[in-house]
């Protein structure tokens, strides 16, 4: 990897809206250089997302929940459960379970139905459930620094 | 991130309607500038203004108003881990002893493979989704987390596929809920 790709990689982290003319000042280059290598990261894939964070509890969700789920036809369901409301992360898994979901829910009952809407999609055997609060900004909260630090040690 | 000790009466809101925060209003126009910045936090404001006919101007308000009333805070980019080699992404869930609990967490927060930490209630304690770039620095990683004191058990299950958020189902106007939870 580049010294400049990681130089502005640590710089989206934290900060996906940096201007492009900010980045290119501190490490001496020209704005027209990080925008190029920028589009080079996007399109080669290593960007998986530029997003904002948002107080979802301001605008009335109040809890995150990830579901693990067994279920015999995994395609089929991932297919399901990618289209279904609040439903922010579908991954297919190995190992005690087949399928991992996140979803923001707003209140109990809003997470009660998702629940059930997963539970009654055909060959889902069992659902196992995580809950947690949504006090800080999401997603910005849930990522750690880690990939900085990683970025870091893989230099 | 605001710590509290007092996980039972966090989760206990969950529970009821007692929201600790005002809710902010949001009018059409502001969920489609909040779903297109989701999308892409760099997508310029003449993209925007386009979809909704209003101008730049107007959008730069918008999103100005939605920043100063904290329903926008910051933004945030996630790579996609495979930049660092042939990696694998798993999840690690972690049950503890609760009296360790914020230690545990800010000691996963901190770990350097680790790219999300969430701490809740029910299968395990906290959720940590981890990047490591063979079957032995998952082991290494696993190992230094279930040493800490207090963690009771750590289980791993691998993901396939690369993490992306589908931020396009999120449900901001509400009109998906049920009657009970219409204003």
């Amino acid at each position: 990897m580049k010294e400049i790709d990681r130089n502005i990689m640590n710089e989206l982290i934290n900060d996906a809206q940096i201007p492009f003319r900010r980045i290119a000042l501190k490490f001496g280059v020209s704005p027209e250089t990080v925008r190029k290598r920028y589009e080079k990261m996007k399109t080669e894939g290593m960007i998986n997302q530029c997003m904002i964070s948002v107080d979802l509890e301001k605008i009335g969700y109040n809890g995150l929940a990830f579901l693990m789920i067994a279920c015999k036809d995994i395609a089929a369901t991932i297919a399901h459960l990618k289209k279904m409301r609040n439903v922010l992360f579908v991954a297919k898994t190995t190992g005690g379970c087949d399928i991992v979901i996140m979803a923001a829910s707003r209140d109990m009952a809003d997470l009660l139905k998702l629940v059930e809407g997963v539970k009654t999609l055909s060959g889902v055997d069992r659902v196992d459930i995580f809950l947690s609060t949504l006090d800080a900004p999401f997603p910005s909260s849930i990522i750690t620094p880690g990939m900085a630090l990683l970025l870091r040690k893989k230099s | 991130m605001t710590k509290s000790n007092f996980y039972l009466a966090k989760d206990l809101h969950f529970a009821g309607d007692m929201t600790q925060k005002a809710e902010v209003k949001l009018d059409e126009i502001d969920v489609i500038i909040i779903k297109a910045l989701l999308k892409d936090a760099r997508v310029g404001l003449k993209g925007i203004a386009e979809k909704c006919g209003l101008s730049p101007n107007a959008i730069h308000k918008r999103i100005h108003n939605l920043e100063a009333s904290e329903v926008i805070v910051g933004s945030s980019t996630l790579f996609n881990p495979k930049i660092l080699g042939d990696g694998f992404t798993v999840a690690m869930e972690i049950t503890v002893y609760n009296e360790n609990k914020n230690d545990i967490v800010d000691f996963i927060r901190r770990h350097p493979d680790v790219l999300m930490c969430i701490e809740g209630i029910g299968v395990c304690d906290i959720l940590a989704i981890v990047t490591v770039s063979s079957v032995n620095e998952l082991d290494q990683a696993k190992e230094t987390i279930r040493r800490q004191t207090g963690v009771r058990k750590v289980e791993t299950v691998i993901l396939i596929e690369d993490i992306q958020f589908l931020f396009e189902n999120l449900d901001i106007s509400g009109e998906g809920s049920n009657e009970r939870n219409r204003p």
